[in-house]
C-alpha cells in the first residue's frame, strides 16, 4: 500500500522560533503604525502650532472625548443600535435574495441588472427622501444601513453558490439529489466563506449608512453628534466622533473575523484539489 | 487477438450498459455542436469497459447519458433492462477532480450519498453506527484507516482521489462510471491506484466503465476498451483484452500486452489526424 500513511501519526513540528517572532510582529504591527502615527501628529501639530480648529492634537482630541464621554457613549449606542438593526435586515434579506439569484437562472437574469441600477445610486441622495417619509429619528438610519450592506452580501451568497463545480453538482443529481438537497449539503456551506466575506464588508458599510444618514436627518447618533459638534467649530469633538466611529467598525469587523475563523477554518486553508500526490 | 465489433461482444440482451447508436448535440441553431453520432457501446454486468479516444470525442458526453445527467438527442441508453430517462440511483460517479467537501472530514465526505440515495437516506439515522462501519472498512480497503477524521485539504491528491472512489462506492451502486479518475496523478501513485480499482472491482463485482486517455491503464484494467473517434464520436474499434484477472504491472510490460497498447496507439493516432 502507498508509503504516504506513515505520516499519519507524525504530530506538526512546533513553530521555529524566527517563525513565531515573525508572527507576533505582524500582529502588532497596526498597533505599532497607529501609534506612531499619532505621536507623530501629536508632534507635528505642537511644533508648527497648529490652531485647534483646523486640526487638533491628540492630546486635544482625547481631553474632548473624556470631557463628553457620557454624551458620546449615548450616541454612540443609538449609532451601534440603527448599525445593527439595519445589518441585521441586510443579512436576512440578502442572504434569501441571494439563495434565489444564485440558483435560477431566470432571477439571476431579471434581478441582476437592477440590482446593479440600484447599488450605483448614491445612498447619500436617497437618506433625504427616507427623511420625508419617516421623518426624522431611527428609522430612516436603519434603512440606510440597510441599504448600504444589502448588495454584497446578496452578490457574495449568489456567487458562493453560482460558482459550484459542475462536477459535484453532477455527483449529487446522478444520486438522485433534489435541488433542496444540492443547496442544503453543498451549496449554503460553500458559500458561507463567501457570506463571511461579504459580512466583514457588510457591517462596516452599514456603518457608514448610518452614520451619514445621523448627519442628515437626526436627532441622535455619533453622526448627528458630529454634525452639532462641527456647528459650534468644536472640531477636537469632531474628531472625536471620527474615531468612535473607526473604532467600533474595527471592533464589529474583528468580531467577524473571529467568527468566520471559528466557522470557516476549513476555507482559508491551503487547499488544494486535484495536484497529483 | 481479432478485433470485434461491439455486436459480437456482448449481446444487446444480455448487457447491463447498452448504449444503442446515440447522438448527441449540444445547443441549437448555428452554434451547435454534435458531440457523439452512432455511438455504440454494450457492457456485461459485472465487466469492466474502458473508452478511450483523443481529446474533445464526447468521452464525458456519453457518461453523462448513461448516468442520465443529459438525453440523448438521437438512440437510447438503457441500463438493466431500463431505458435511462433521468438520473439512475445505482450508479457512483468519480472524476479527475476528487471534488471532495472541504468542510467535511473524509469519513463524513465519503458518507454522502447515504444522505441522498434511497433506502439509505431513511434508514441512516437509525442504523449509523453500521453505516459508519460500512465507510470504514471500506476507507480501509483502500487504504486510508486512520484518515477518516482528517479533512481533505489533509490529505495527498492520491489520497483525496482514494476518498473519491469510496465515496462513488459507499452506497453499493451496481455501475461505476468513471471519467479520467488518475489522469491529475503523478505515475507511482497512479499505478497503485489501479491496483486499488481493480481489487475493488474483483471484490465487489460492479460493473465499471472508465474513460481515460492512457492505454497502459485502460488495457491493465479492462475487459473490453472501445477507441472513439474524433468529434463527433463514435465507436471506431473495440477490443478484448484477455489477459486473465488478476493483473499485475508486470503483465504490463509484457509482449501481448505491449503490442496491444501499441495498436490501440495506431487507432488514436489515426483518429487524431482524421
Ligand atoms: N455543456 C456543453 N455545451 C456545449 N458544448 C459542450 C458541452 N459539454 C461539452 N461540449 C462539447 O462537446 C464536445 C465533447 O466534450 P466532452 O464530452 O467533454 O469531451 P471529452 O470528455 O472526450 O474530452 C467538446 O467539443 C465540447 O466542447
Ligand atoms: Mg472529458
Amino acid at each position: 500500500m502507498s508509503k504516504d500513511q506513515s505520516t499519519a501519526a507524525i504530530d506538526d513540528e512546533p513553530e521555529t522560533r524566527a517563525a513565531s517572532w515573525a508572527s507576533r510582529l505582524e500582529n502588532a504591527g497596526p498597533w505599532l503604525i497607529g501609534l506612531a502615527t499619532l505621536v507623530i501628529w501629536e508632534a507635528a501639530c505642537r511644533l508648527l502650532e497648529v490652531p485647534r480648529f483646523v486640526l487638533p492634537a491628540p492630546s486635544a482630541i482625547w481631553d474632548s472625548f473624556w470631557t463628553w464621554r457620557g454624551v458620546i457613549g449615548m450616541h454612540a449606542m443609538q449609532t451601534l443600535y440603527t448599525t445593527v438593526v439595519g445589518f441585521a435586515f441586510a443579512v436576512v434579506g440578502g442572504v434569501l435574495l441571494g439563495i434565489g439569484v444564485g440558483t435560477s437562472k431566470a432571477l439571476y437574469k431579471s434581478l441582476y441588472p437592477l440590482l446593479i441600477g440600484f447599488n450605483s445610486v448614491p445612498k447619500v441622495a436617497i437618506v433625504p427622501i427616507l427623511v420625508i417619509w419617516f421623518g426624522i429619528g431611527t428609522v430612516p438610519a436603519v434603512i440606510s444601513a440597510f441599504l448600504l450592506s444589502f448588495f454584497p452580501i446578496v452578490v457574495n451568497v449568489a456567487t458562493g453558490l453560482a460558482t459550484l463545480e459542475p462536477e459535484l453538482r453532477d455527483v449529487l443529481r446522478s444520486l438522485g439529489a433534489s435541488r433542496r438537497d444540492i443547496l442544503l449539503k453543498v451549496g449554503l456551506p460553500r458559500s458561507l466563506p463567501y457570506l463571511f466575506a461579504a459580512l466583514k464588508v457588510a457591517i462596516t458599510l452599514a456603518l457608514v449608512g448610518s452614520v451619514i444618514a445621523e448627519t442628515i436627518g437626526s436627532n441622535a447618533g455619533i453622526g448627528y453628534l458630529m454634525l452639532m459638534a462641527s456647528g459650534r467649530f468644536d472640531v477636537p469633538l469632531v474628531f472625536a466622533g471620527l474615531f468612535v466611529v473607526a473604532i467600533m467598525g474595527v471592533a464589529i469587523y474583528a468580531m467577524f473575523a473571529k467568527l468566520e475563523a471559528r466557522l470557516t477554518g476549513w476555507a482559508t486553508r491551503d487547499v488544494v484539489y486535484a495536484t497529483g500526490s | 487477438m481479432a478485433t470485434v465489433t461491439p455486436t459480437d461482444a456482448v449481446s444487446s440482451d444480455s448487457a447491463f450498459v447498452d448504449i444503442d447508436t446515440v447522438g448527441l448535440t449540444y445547443g441549437r441553431g448555428p452554434s451547435r455542436t454534435q458531440a457523439l453520432n452512432g455511438t455504440t457501446i454494450r457492457v456485461r454486468k459485472g465487466g469492466f469497459a474502458a473508452v478511450v479516444g483523443p481529446s474533445g470525442c464526447g468521452k464525458s458526453s456519453l457518461m453523462k447519458l448513461v448516468t442520465g445527467l443529459l438525453p440523448p438527442t438521437r438512440g437510447s441508453v438503457r441500463v438493466d433492462g431500463q431505458t435511462v430517462n433521468g438520473p439512475l440511483k445505482i450508479v457512483g460517479m468519480a472524476f479527475q477532480n476528487p471534488t471532495l467537501l472541504p468542510w467535511r472530514t473524509t469519513l463524513r465526505n465519503v458518507m454522502l450519498p447515504l444522505e441522498i440515495v434511497q433506502p439509505h437516506r431513511g434508514r441512516l439515522r437509525r442504523n449509523y453506527d453500521t453505516y459508519v462501519e460500512d465507510a470504514r472498512s471500506l476507507l480501509r480497503s483502500v487504504g486510508l484507516d486512520g484518515f477518516e477524521g482528517r479533512h481533505p485539504w489533509e490529505l495527498s491528491g492520491g489520497m483525496q482521489q482514494r476518498a473519491s472512489l469510496c465515496r462513488a462506492l459507499i452506497h453499493r451502486p451496481d455501475l461505476l462510471m468513471l471519467d479520467e479518475p488518475f489522469a491529475a496523478l503523478d505515475a507511482f501513485t497512479r499505478e497503485e491506484l489501479w491496483g486499488v480499482l481493480q481489487a475493488l472491482w474483483m471484490a465487489r463485482g460492479f460493473t465499471v466503465i472508465l474513460v481515460t486517455h492512457d492505454l497502459r491503464e485502460a488495457a491493465y484494467l479492462a475487459e473490453e476498451i472501445h477507441v472513439m473517434s474524433a468529434r463527433p464520436g463514435r465507436i471506431v474499434a473495440t477490443r478484448q483484452v484477455p489477459m486473465p484477472f488478476p493483473r499485475s504491472l508486470e503483465d504490463t510490460f509484457k509482449p501481448d500486452f505491449v503490442e496491444l497498447v501499441h495498436e490501440l496507439r495506431d487507432h488514436i493516432s489515426r483518429e487524431r489526424q482524421a
